[in-house]
């Protein structure tokens, strides 16, 4: 199907839109926790993947290739943005539904999971995008200071705040509840 | 608290999951309160990676609007994701160039004086 795409094949591409669109789309509202912009970045990610498919070697996976494209996008569309306006929050940036973990799991973690999600929501961008790379993508230092450009340093620097503050607004949260 | 779960505490966003090195994981081992500290951060790092396999059902227009989109653009193959940027490269590109530029027009004016 890839071949396929990467040889003009639209219906081709337009199958693996609709593999991945979930997760592209997954990965876009995190980075920008606003579904209309998310929406906006994934389209144009996708567009943008059309574009460079023939050039796409095949040294990663597709979907992390695609990953990068849509850090690349949302990452433009937040410096069009930042002249504008404050960090963009979707009231209505509902719990994602859960698909390969297991049911037990998934209970275990639901509460942990929605208490995250909003405190995520809460972090600057900057340092949302660094902590959802790292901590949830599991993206290198090195990858992450190469696609913001920032430095390695101003990465972990990024990092630890982002898991600071999460940790604050979790645990306090906790406490009060307590 | 004492000192040194001060300093845990400021370093344990950061810490290597495996543990603290010297000291600071000697101390660890026996305080009650750094190790609450230290395990909240793992709960943290593990709960954020289970995120990865969580996924968000994208809004239905969204492959069609892509299809539309494409439909009159064909993939070029001079387009690419892993072509450099231009924002950094085009900089150092016209600095060096002004550079260049500069001391060849300074050259130029010291030769044409000693003629």
């Amino acid at each position: 199907m890839l071949h396929r795409a990467q040889a003009g094949d639209q219906a081709a591409f337009s199958e693996l839109v609709r593999i991945h669109q979930d997760e592209v789309y997954t990965l876009a509202l995190r980075l920008t926790a606003d579904r209309e912009l998310a929406a906006d970045v994934s389209q144009e990610a996708f567009v943008r993947a059309w574009r460079a498919l023939p050039k796409f070697r095949g040294d990663a996976k597709f979907s992390t290739w695609m990953h990068r494209i849509v850090v690349n996008v949302a990452w433009t569309q937040r410096r069009k943005q930042r002249k504008h306006r404050a960090d963009p929050i979707d009231e209505s940036f509902a719990e994602p539904v859960s698909e390969a973990i297991s049911p037990e799991r998934a209970a275990e973690s639901a509460a942990m999971q929605g208490r995250i999600r909003s405190a995520l929501r809460e972090l600057p961008l900057p340092v949302r995008t660094v902590v959802v790379l790292k901590d949830v993508y599991g993206w290198s230092h090195g990858e992450i200071s190469e696609h913001l450009e920032i430095t390695v340093a101003a990465a972990k620097v990024r990092l630890h705040r982002g898991r600071k503050q999460l940790r604050s607004r979790l645990w306090k949260e906790v406490e009060v509840e307590a | 608290m004492r000192g040194i779960c001060v300093i845990v505490r400021s370093i344990a966003p950061s810490a290597d999951p495996a543990g603290l090195p010297g000291p600071l994981g000697n101390h660890a081992a026996t305080c009650l309160r750094c190790q609450a500290e230290l395990a909240r951060y793992s709960k943290l790092r593990r709960q954020l990676a289970v995120m990865a396999d969580v996924t968000e059902p994208a809004p239905d227009p969204l492959a069609a609007s892509v299809a539309d989109a494409i439909a009159t653009d064909p993939p070029e193959a001079g387009d690419s994701e892993s072509r450099p940027r231009p924002t950094r490269a085009a900089a150092a590109g016209a600095v060096a160039a002004a550079a260049a530029g500069a001391v060849a027009v300074a050259v130029w004016r010291q030769s044409k004086a000693a003629v």
